[in-house]
């Protein structure tokens, strides 16, 4: 009997010293595609509650869902040189949508989806380039919720040279040549994972958009994509500062400004691309010997460099050296910032400028005088939207409150344009 | 990642006395309704009271068994807020048939002193639901426990002895939530392990008059499962390092027993201090930044439970020489108020009754089966602070425990 029990108690032991415990738990595997990885797939349902309770749409309004994949590309920066860059692909789905939602986006991808590049505003911390935030956050972006989800468009947002995956490089800030090439580097390549990927059917339709520095690159990328045979149906540069002269000009003349990093930004992105520009002829110490670490690092946003200058403009103390706020129109710098400036090209694509009267950034003015050069260049399809009055807005609206009204503009066009050609 | 292998999967987790507590770890204990503080007088005295082993006869005692547990469903009729939309619920939790073994030894004497040692699951909880509501809250929320005690008794005289012991418990806790059926997208697969210590204290008091009186105290054992959680939003998931802190409580326990002639009756007032448990909140590393996921998976869920009393009445029939009877009730309080009640843990207050018998085979050895039915009250709750809104029924527990004592 002893021997029962004792082999009774040995089984039972077994028992509890045996088994599961301590396993790690598998990592999620990414989904990865052919030059490319998926890096959000946000619900329809969750940006609809959202964006009812912001009261920028009603309850009926359709919304589909935001799948956004960074893809990986090959650039060229303005010396020739070739870098791995990177960008996000957004496509409507319909996760978290209902039924009647689901059958409209079956019958949208059997027919074929446009897509609009849009390329963002300035940005001075790798975390906020579109592939890098959307990975870490796993949410929508603005311009995507707007595009995609409202307007069942493919968005495609580059995250520029100097950022994402070539954030080594330093980023050319305003400088037309890169910042034009390397959209149509990445609109191709953009097309290239689409099809390579099979994600939907295409429609062959194509808008170009962006707001404050991505109007300027649109803008500045028309001419590239016009060249290279690239049919862009209408653009919609928003905001933009495509005549960097009279930028400067009016904030030289100024005794303050509130936000310093910008121009900064332009010193310092042009004292790397050209030789002839130095940053200390421009900017004053302690400031100038700061710029390296605030813009190369990528670590800053725009508030926190503007903590680190200051906001007056000239003088003892001042941002600028008296030599620019004196000698500026004869100097050096002016001559690049009207290099860069969108004043030699009249592109034939349909362009709506689109802008905020009041922007206290980029004025007004910019785009109106914008619009008769390029008509006086002949361009034959350049129209101005003010966006108050279009919207019948009597708020006043900056530049940054101004956006989001830009982009629903901006929607309005494409969606109009692709109703009237594909019929959705 | 600690690797311990400590855990069977037969000694598997459910819910059956109040919250997540289970003080049924023997034959008598589950035939008695763990009435079996002041009287035990067995190998399982190491669980309920081992400052009783001062009293038993100088031998090596053992007990050992299993314990088969029948959760059936637990249903909930009625409506659930998700996202400022109430959803329909007509719900019921999955079916769970589980087994837990356990073990108790007892030393013979070392002048005055002797120790115990057993190895039991205090504790555990499993909730598993299919229907869209209840998976966004517990898909299955899982809590398994095993504790090691080692436990040192001391005669101070024929009337009186006190003890005290440590317990080393091991815990592993999962939990899944799916929002992906009410179309939110959202997933959670989270497992964590711990080794946490506790302690014990007890004494005896055996009257010359038959009078049987004892009282325990066992501290509060801070779980802090710590493990990997996988978060998903659509298709996209993110392994994060994840900590959350639960609670098995302190209880004290007063009991008291007599004899009369064949039959031994007793009594046990247990209070248990539940209210350590404040909150449910799961940490994460790094931080999430995606705001729906933090706020489903990382905000603090109130829990504010309450301290309970448990009252219990166990009643052992000497039928012969060979057999015994054994018979109990319980009522057991749950610690859940009604605004923080939901679906990883839908609790109530409970009557428990169950019976059973222990056959003396021969000189050393006895074997026996007891049963324990655990009836749980229906419940109506309208959370303001859940937003649940509705009856929950049905549900409670069917136990059968099958040991052997053996004495040498």
């Amino acid at each position: 009997m002893n021997k029962i029990v004792k082999t009774l108690i040995f089984t039972l032991l077994v028992i509890f010293l045996i088994g599961c415990g301590g396993d790690s738990l598998e990592k999620p595997k990414s989904l990865s595609l052919k030059d490319g990885e998926l890096i959000a797939d946000f619900p329809a349902s969750l940006i609809k509650e959202d964006l009812i309770k912001k009261r920028v749409i009603d309850s009926n309004q359709t919304v589909f869902g935001f799948r956004a994949y960074k893809i990986y590309y090959t650039t060229l920066d303005d010396e020739g040189k070739e870098l791995n860059a990177s960008g996000v692909v957004i496509i409507p789905t319909s996760l978290g949508t209902n039924k009647e939602t689901n059958e409209k986006l079956i019958k949208i991808n059997s027919t074929g989806l446009s897509i609009v590049l849009n390329n963002h505003g300035t940005i001075f911390a790798n975390k906020e380039a579109p592939s890098v935030n959307i990975a870490s956050s796993m949410m929508p972006s603005g311009a995507g919720v707007i595009y995609t989800s409202l307007g069942a468009f493919i968005t495609i947002e580059p995250d520029y040279i100097g950022f994402g995956n070539s954030k080594e490089h330093y980023h050319p800030y305003l400088i037309k040549k890169s910042s034009a090439k390397d959209n149509v580097y990445f609109y191709k390549a953009a097309l290239n994972f689409i099809k390579e990927n099979n994600l939907v059917k295409l429609n062959n339709e194509f808008f170009l958009s962006g707001y404050s520095q991505g109007g300027y690159v649109a803008l500045a990328a028309l001419k590239d994509f016009e060249k290279d045979g690239i049919k862009v149906n209408i653009a919609t540069p928003m905001a933009g500062p495509y005549l960097l002269d009279p930028i400067a000009r009016g904030v030289l003349s100024l005794d303050t400004i509130e936000a310093p990093s910008f121009m900064a930004d332009i010193v310092y992105s042009y004292s790397k691309r050209y030789k002839d520009i130095k940053l200390e002829d421009i900017i004053n110490e302690p400031y100038a010997s700061k710029l390296s670490r605030l813009f190369d690092s990528k670590l800053y946003t725009r508030e926190e460099i503007d903590k680190e200058l200051t906001t007056k403009v000239k003088g003892d103390g001042g941002l600028f050296t008296n030599n620019i706020v004196e000698n500026y129109s004869i100097s050096l710098f002016r001559l690049r910032l009207l290099e860069n400036s969108l004043i030699s090209y009249a592109p034939s694509t349909p362009i709506k400028l689109i802008h905020c009267k009041s922007d206290d950034i980029i004025p007004y003015a910019i785009s109106e005088n914008e619009e008769l050069i390029l008509n006086t260049l002949g361009s034959n399809s350049v129209s101005l939207i003010p966006v108050e009055d279009t919207l019948g807005l009597n708020q006043q609206l900056g530049h940054v409150g101004c956006a989001s009204y830009a982009y629903m503009i901006s929607n309005k066009i494409f969606i109009d344009y692709r109703k009237a050609t594909i019929g959705y | 990642m600690r690797k311990l292998i400590l855990y069977s999967t037969l000694t598997l987790t459910f819910l059956n006395s109040a919250a997540y507590k289970l003080p049924e770890q023997s034959l008598k204990g589950t035939a008695l309704s763990a009435a079996n503080i002041a009287s035990c007088e067995g190998a399982d005295c190491a669980f309920y009271n081992s400052a009783n082993i001062a009293f038993l006869e100088n031998k090596n005692f053992l007990e050992t068994g299993i314990t088969f547990i029948h959760l059936p469903s637990i249903e909930f009729k009625g409506t659930t807020q998700v996202s400022s939309q109430n959803v329909v619920s007509n719900a019921k939790s999955k079916v769970e048939n589980i087994a837990i073994a356990y073990f108790h030894y007892v030393s013979p004497f070392f002048n005055n002193l002797r120790y115990s040692l057993s190895i039991t699951t205090p504790g555990g909880l499993r909730k598993r639901w299919n229907t869209p509501v209840e998976q966004l809250y517990a898909k299955e929320f899982e809590l398994k426990t095993i504790a090691l005690t080692p436990s040192l008794a001391y005669k101070i005289n024929n009337n009186f002895a006190i003890s005290t012991g440590i317990n080393i418990v091991y815990s592993e806790g999962k939990v899944k939530n799916d929002g992906n059926l009410l179309g939110l997208a959202i997933k959670r697969n989270m497992r964590g392990d711990s080794i946490d210590f506790s302690f014990n204290i007890a004494a005896s008091w055996h009257l010359d008059n038959g009078l049987k009186i004892a009282t325990t105290y066992n501290s509060k054992t801070k779980l802090s499962e710590e493990g990997e959680a996988n978060l998903y939003l659509g298709a996209i998931g993110k392994q994060y390092k994840s900590k959350v802190d639960i609670y098995l409580p302190a209880t004290f326990k007063f009991a008291i027993a007599k004899e009369f002639d064949k039959i031994n009756l007793e009594f046990v007032y247990e209070r248990t201090f539940w209210s350590s448990y404040k909150e449910l909140l799961f940490k994460y590393s790094p931080t999430i930044n995606n705001p729906i996921l933090y706020s489903a998976f990382a905000t603090p869920k109130k829990k504010l439970w309450k301290n309970t009393n448990t009252f219990r009445l166990g009643l052992e029939y000497k039928y012969s020489n060979k057999l015994s009877l054994l018979a109990g009730y319980s009522y057991d309080q749950t610690p859940i108020k009604d605004e923080y009640l939901s679906y990883e843990l839908p609790d109530s207050n409970a009557n428990i009754f169950s019976a059973g018998f222990i056959y003396k085979y021969s000189k050393n050895l006895s074997f026996g089966v007891s049963l324990l039915y655990d009836k749980k009250r229906k419940r109506k709750i309208n959370s303001s602070y859940t937003h649940i809104n509705g009856e929950f029924s049905k549900g409670g527990a069917l136990l059968i425990t099958s040991g052997v004592l053996y004495k040498f």
